[in-house]
């Protein structure tokens, strides 16, 4: 002992102080520590589960947190709103790849604090019970939630979709009415039942009946009655799987199905709690409203935006109710003059060329109906009323009496002429209410089915930007010819299902 | 990274002993040495240039002093036979009862200044050390030291008059 430290001490307490140090500790004594504090190494230092290092504990706990937070996130929203639906939209890639990284990154963290736990019990090393609960109870907790997570989309509008498609039969009334004095300008009555039966009617100020239309594609017919009038035409179906597709996909009657809707408020309607979805698609702003309970529509809205001074609202839906099989008849109706178009034999038009504002195979432009006729055959229906509103102002359309219109449903081509003009449009088609597949093809080797860059390579960059007021759609691409000819591609699921070309006036 | 039975096996003697000097018995300080042990087991993979035995002395004390501090009085005596400071068993007695008398009066000693006293007068380490080890600077050191001489001074010259008395 240094004595210099003891200097200026009472003498009793350096003698305390150097008896202390004196004392020594027997050989077993520290034996025994030696053995427990070695025992407690070969216990816990090659299982780093049970005392984990610092760092190895800072990314457990990290994990653990991680987990907390995929897990309490939809809980604390279902609290708050008592809704899934305000959660992040999974269909989002960052929002889906963010969720998956970090149920990624919690479960691997699991398996490997679960591994070191069954790895320590087999060697019967210590594994407290409170980290085989701890381990058991994360287990469940993600369980639950990857469970919740393959049960189906969790935002509302994606459960609505999903609802949808599983719906056997669908009621619904669409108005058309103008935005500010809600003056109602047309109401239809829609009946759907499966995707091959649909019937829409067209209804009066009165409620009396306008214009029926009844498609049934098991027997490949569409019959249109005209109720005042008491005509009908039956017509065959050509496209039926286009129809069945299409009709599936609900696109027919629901145009937001398929597409994101954006949560944007609450509203009431009729008693239902709703949320109301907004959904942009192709220059057509949808308000959907879902039912919160049933989560199923219950109202849509939809406004072109170009023309906001409307609004189309589709409401008083019903779901699941057995429809009359007589709805769906497409027999003509006993005291109505049927007008019947025989289904058509499949016509070789491979070798039928387009040149825009100058040739259609052997017709040209500006020949009669009767020099067309002569030239392509007999059409499917001869109109006097132009439906083909596909070009321009379809006002300007409309308000023309002097349109005949050729359709060629079977063959898929239809023809516009003039009076006084002669041949000045034609279309052909992919896809128009299940009319035959256009054959032949457009100067250049553009055929129906090509995408839009087989179009700019034969036709370059558009020259007219597609008007969404005239039913043109954003995909659309709109050219002028060098003759002053116009034609327009329209596309579906990128592929070409219209060409339409108008000779200049 | 150091071999963890090395390090135990290297420094028990003297973690046991810096326990032992301070509790005055056994199976306290055995129990206080594998507290020490443990402790220092969590820090042992991420401290791999760990002046071990100067940090294993140093937690054997404050551990022993918490365990001095939270016991009243000295339950245990410590084993006569293993005080060689004495060889007439009269002087050990007396021996222990100074012993008892300076364990009572660290406890009472703020944490601080006790663990610089034991440290130094104990363990013999060095002012720098106990700095280090501390965490403090050499000033704190000397300054803790001499306040606890001070006031262990005081608590045996009181203790001497009232004897006298």
């Amino acid at each position: 002992m240094n004595q210099n430290v003891n200097e200026h001490m009472p003498e009793d307490l350096s003698q305390a102080i150097n008896s202390i140090v004196a004392m020594n500790v027997p050989a077993d004594s520290i034996q025994r520590v030696i053995d427990r504090s070695v025992e407690l190494a070969a216990t816990k230092s090659s299982n780093a589960s049970a005392v984990p290092s610092p760092s190895t504990r800072r990314y457990q706990y990290l994990m653990w947190i991680c987990g907390a937070i995929a897990f309490l996130t939809p809980i604390v929203f279902k609290l708050l709103k008592g809704r899934l639906d305000l959660l992040p939209d999974w269909e989002n890639p960052i929002v889906r790849v963010f969720v998956v990284a970090l149920i990624a990154f919690s479960f691997a963290g699991l398996a490997w604090s679960f591994g070191q736990s069954i790895i320590g019990t087999i060697e019967k090393r210590s594994a407290s019970k409170v980290r085989w609960l701890a381990n058991v109870a994360t287990l469940v907790v993600f369980g639950l939630v990857l469970s919740s997570l393959m049960a189906g989309p969790q935002s509302l509008y994606a459960q609505m979709q999903e609802a949808i498609a599983k719906v056997k039969s669908i009621q619904y009334v669409t108005t058309m009415s103008d935005a500010k004095t809600e003056q109602e300008f047309s109401r239809t009555q829609t009946y759907l039942q499966g995707s091959d039966l649909m019937r829409v009617e067209m209804v009066g100020e009165d409620d009396s009946k306008i214009m029926t239309m009844i498609i049934d594609l098991n027997q490949k017919k569409i019959l249109i009655l005209d109720e005042q009038a008491k005509t009908a035409e039956l017509a065959p179906v050509y496209q039926v799987d286009a129809m069945l597709k299409n009709s599936k996909k609900a696109n027919s009657f629901l145009r937001g199905a398929g597409l994101d809707g954006k949560l944007i408020g609450e509203s009431t309607i009729n008693g239902r709690l709703c949320s109301d979805f907004e959904v942009l698609d192709d220059g057509v702003t949808s308000t959907i409203s879902i039912d919160q309970e049933t989560k199923l529509p219950v109202q849509m809205k939809m406004v072109v935006d170009d023309h906001p001074e409307f609004v189309s609202v589709s409401s008083q839906f019903v779901f699941d109710q057995p429809l009359d099989p007589k709805l769906f008849s497409v027999t003509v109706p006993e005291g109505y003059t049927a007008t019947v178009v025989e289904r058509k034999e499949p016509v070789d038009d491979s070798g039928l060329e387009l040149v825009p504002g100058e040739s259609f195979g052997p017709a040209k432009f500006g020949m009669t109906a009767e020099e067309l006729i002569e030239a392509l055959g007999q059409p499917d229906v001869i109109s006097d009323t132009a439906d083909l509103i596909i070009f321009e102002d379809p006002m300007e359309l409309l308000n023309s009496i002097e349109l005949q219109e050729l359709s060629y449903n079977s063959r898929g081509f239809t023809l516009l002429v003039h009076k006084e003009k002669g041949l000045i449009t034609v279309s052909c088609n992919g896809m128009t209410m299940g009319d035959g597949v256009f054959q032949g093809q457009l100067l250049g080797g553009i055929k129906i089915g090509d995408s839009s860059e087989d179009v700019r390579k034969v036709f370059g960059e558009p020259t007219r930007k597609p008007n969404l007021s005239w039913g043109e759609s954003k995909t659309d691409l709109n050219y002028k010819t060098a003759n002053g000819s116009t034609l327009r591609f329209a596309f579906e699921d990128s592929k070409l299902v219209l060409v339409a070309i108008r000779k200049k006036n | 990274m150091p071999n963890w039975n090395e390090i135990v096996k290297n420094n028990a003697a003297s973690v046991v002993a810096a326990a032992f000097r301070i509790l005055g018995n056994l199976p306290d300080a055995e129990d206080v040495s594998q507290e020490v042990f443990t402790e220092a087991f969590r820090k042992w993979d991420a401290s791999s240039n760990q002046k071990w035995n100067g940090l294993l002395r140093r937690i054997a004390v404050c551990r022993a002093i918490d365990h001095l501090r939270t016991r009243k009085t000295t339950e245990r005596f410590a084993d006569p036979i293993l005080d060689r400071s004495a060889d007439d068993p009269s002087q050990v007695v007396a021996n222990r009862e100074l012993q008892e008398k300076l364990r009572s009066a660290v406890s009472d000693l703020p944490p601080r200044e006790a663990q610089i006293f034991c440290l130094v007068h104990f363990e013999n380490l060095t002012h720098s050390v106990i700095a280090e080890q501390l965490g403090i600077s050499h000033g704190a050191v000397a300054k803790g030291l001499s306040k606890a001489k001070t006031k262990l001074t005081e608590k045996f010259r009181a203790t001497q008059m009232g004897e006298l008395k």
